[in-house]
């Protein structure tokens, strides 16, 4: 059915298209300490590499004929890894995103395929965006988060109105060790709808959004709402909250945060969030849990780990932002440079992980970075795990 | 007779003082300051519907050129990276001073703060279409000439305090009324940068080719040779759909 719906689209476009393609490649290269802990002890369950290597080749192909776009974002990646002291190597071929646009009415579209759409306010986590909520904790920026498979529908009242409705059409076929690094990539049957409003030129937005996904138990509901206030050019306020209820739960919980956003004359900015998570584990219940499947380790599975990484398993958490672009101390050949910083402390069990980040581009082709982080907490807290003593460079060319 | 004399040519010195007074005073009345930003403000994009044109800017002292390609409408601007290879693809939306910022594999799109600038000398509002009459409220200053035309001289203050300048100082030809200079004002009133203009291109208004804004050349007031200079190409008036400049429609 799919495949007849593309191909009548195809079909009744008109011959002349446009095409636009942007192809660059990248180079990357981590290493970091990993700590034996008691839900991974000497790196057994969760296999996280402390070496590696990674060259890929992206592609990014837009081809546009009448009322219908054709969006393709095509990754080669060679790997090499070592994990326990042992390398190997692996290479793969999948796709970012890729969608067929159809723009029914000047503003109303549709999108059907491997989508990437977000929103929010919010910096370190989007609650009401169940589609891709996570924390942005990975450690590279050129780390890209993966679209999922879904058809969705987006109409427009001039600039000041948007509605959207999204559901989740199919599961993800890559395979989840090498790309697809979290559980919570698998096929949900996700659904939402999404009206938001701006006015006062864009400096006062609110949204709210419904829907639910499949969970444990059944058909879980959601329902929330976001918003952003600018006071004026310094000073943003937001918050965005999403009220979560599964099937077998009697009672909604909460996944909120909000916070702030100061900007300097300079143009330097800073950020803090305070994250609030209902379901978390509380110190007490997490101190049990952990101690719980430490006991018994064929308990712990390496989706197990990365799902509570990227879960927020506990329950309160502060965020905090840095970022500069175009600082002065830049040597003059570095194009659009910029610094910045984000931390993560968990006061649920006292955690901390910073990243660090030097970015810059040179001779109009090259984008570089250097990064770093740093992770501070007692050994059973695995939600950092990938950032302690890191050390990361990445390299990109366009042609 | 001496005396008689002396009395005449007293009156008539103040007869001529006056004459000269009543019709400079005259001439003020009949120069309308709004009017005369009004109709500069069509020469560089205060059309109704909408525009397109390219950009292109560069720095002082930096070989790069960066390209967008632009479409405008009132205080809202879409424009899409081009050039240098490293930031093809990445899309700047201005809705009025508010931008958002989205590059390819970002997770969304960035709102950043109207203290960000897109680059170099140039404010976020210096790739929009300008429309100071609806921000301004402009007094004559008086007239001079600039690069040998006869221009009137506007003193324009700031209506609301959320645009991209408070004051600025602006040189309109009486020929043309096209603005060919101004001076970016601080809230204290002394110039921090300036900025001349060229209209070599033109577009069709009503059907009549209209002199339309073809480069700006901004520069900073205490470091002369810190400029930016803004190439406009290829203005074309088109209609622009509103719901273009909404962010969720910002990757289409």
């Amino acid at each position: 059915m799919k495949k007849a719906l593309l191909l009548i689209c195809l079909l009744s476009a008109p011959a002349r298209a446009e095409l636009d393609l942007h192809q660059y490649f990248l180079l990357e290269g981590e290493s970091r300490t990993l700590v034996s802990s008691p839900l991974n002890p000497n790196n057994t369950i969760g296999l996280f590499p402390d070496q590696m290597a990674r060259v890929e080749s992206r592609s990014d192909l837009r081809a546009n004929a009448g009322n219908f776009s054709l969006l393709l974002h095509p990754r080669a990646r060679g790997e090499r890894d070592r994990i326990n002291q042992l390398s190997s190597s692996q290479a793969s071929l999948f796709l970012q995103e890729g969608y067929l646009q159809w723009s029914i009415l000047e503003n109303l579209d549709l999108k059907v395929g491997r989508v990437q759409f977000g929103w929010g306010p919010a910096e370190s986590i989007t609650p009401t965006n169940w589609f891709a909520p996570l924390i942005q904790l990975e450690p590279s920026p050129r780390y890209e988060q993966l679209g999922i498979y879904r058809a969705q529908a987006s109409w427009s009242v001039g600039q000041g109105f948007n509605w959207i409705v999204a559901q989740e059409i199919g599961a993800p076929r890559d395979s989840w060790n090498s790309k697809f690094d979290t559980v919570a990539d698998t096929y949900r049957e996700r659904l939402l709808t999404k009206a938001e409003w701006n006015w006062d030129r864009s400096n006062k937005i609110i949204g709210v959004v419904a829907g639910g996904l499949q969970e444990t138990g059944g058909f879980g509901l959601r329902g929330g709402a976001y918003g952003s206030w600018n006071l004026n050019d310094a000073w943003q306020l937001y918050a965005d909250t999403v009220f979560q209820k599964r099937k077998l739960e009697s009672q909604w919980l909460a996944l909120a945060t909000a916070g702030f956003r100061y900007t300097f004359e300079n143009g330097a900015e800073i950020r803090a969030e305070g994250i609030f998570n209902e379901r978390g584990y509380s110190h007490g219940k997490q101190k049990a849990a952990l101690e719980l499947l430490a006991a018994n380790p064929s308990l712990i599975t390496r989706a197990y780990l990365l799902a509570a990484r990227e879960n927020l398993s506990g329950q309160e958490y502060g965020y905090l932002a840095f970022r500069w672009t175009n600082p002065g101390f830049f040597p003059s050949f570095f194009q659009t440079p910029s610094v910045s910083f984000r931390a993560l402390h968990s006061f649920t069990d006292d955690s901390q992980v910073v990243l660090a980040y030097l970015e810059g581009g040179f001779l109009d082709r090259f984008n570089a970075s250097l990064y770093g982080g740093l992770f501070n907490g007692r050994d059973r807290t695995e939600l950092h795990l990938l950032s302690d003593n890191l050390l990361g460079f990445s390299l990109s060319y366009s042609l | 007779m001496k005396a008689i004399s002396i009395a005449t040519r007293i009156f008539l010195t103040l007869a001529l003082v006056a004459s000269q007074v009543a019709f400079s005073a005259a001439s003020q009345a009949a120069v309308n300051p709004e009017e005369i930003l009004r109709k500069a403000d069509r020469a560089r994009g205060g059309v109704s519907d909408g525009l397109s044109w390219g950009i292109q800017m560069q720095n002082s002292g930096s070989s790069t050129l960066i390209k967008y390609e632009v479409k405008v409408k009132g205080n809202n601007v879409l424009a899409r990276c081009q050039e240098p290879a490293r930031q093809k693809g990445e899309v700047f939306l201005f809705n009025d001073r508010n931008l958002w910022v989205f590059r390819p594999g970002l997770k969304k799109p960035v709102s950043l703060s109207p203290r960000q600038r897109l680059t170099g000398q140039a404010a976020n509002g210096d790739i929009a279409t300008t429309n100071y009459a609806r921000d301004y409220t402009p007094k004559l200053e008086g007239e001079e000439d600039v690069d040998g035309q006869p221009t009137y001289r506007l003193f324009l203050q700031a209506k609301e305090s959320n645009v991209t300048y408070d004051k600025i100082r602006y040189w309109i030809t009486k020929k043309d009324f096209l603005g060919v200079k101004a001076e970016f004002l601080t809230l204290e009133g002394a110039v921090f940068k300036t900025a001349q203009f060229s209209y070599k291109n033109s577009i069709p208004v009503n059907g009549k080719e209209m002199p339309f804004v073809s480069e700006m050349k901004i520069q900073d007031a205490t470091k002369k040779d810190d400029t930016t200079t803004i190439e406009y190409a290829k203005p074309k008036a088109e209609k622009v759909s509103d719901s273009e400049f909404n962010v969720n429609n910002l990757v289409r």
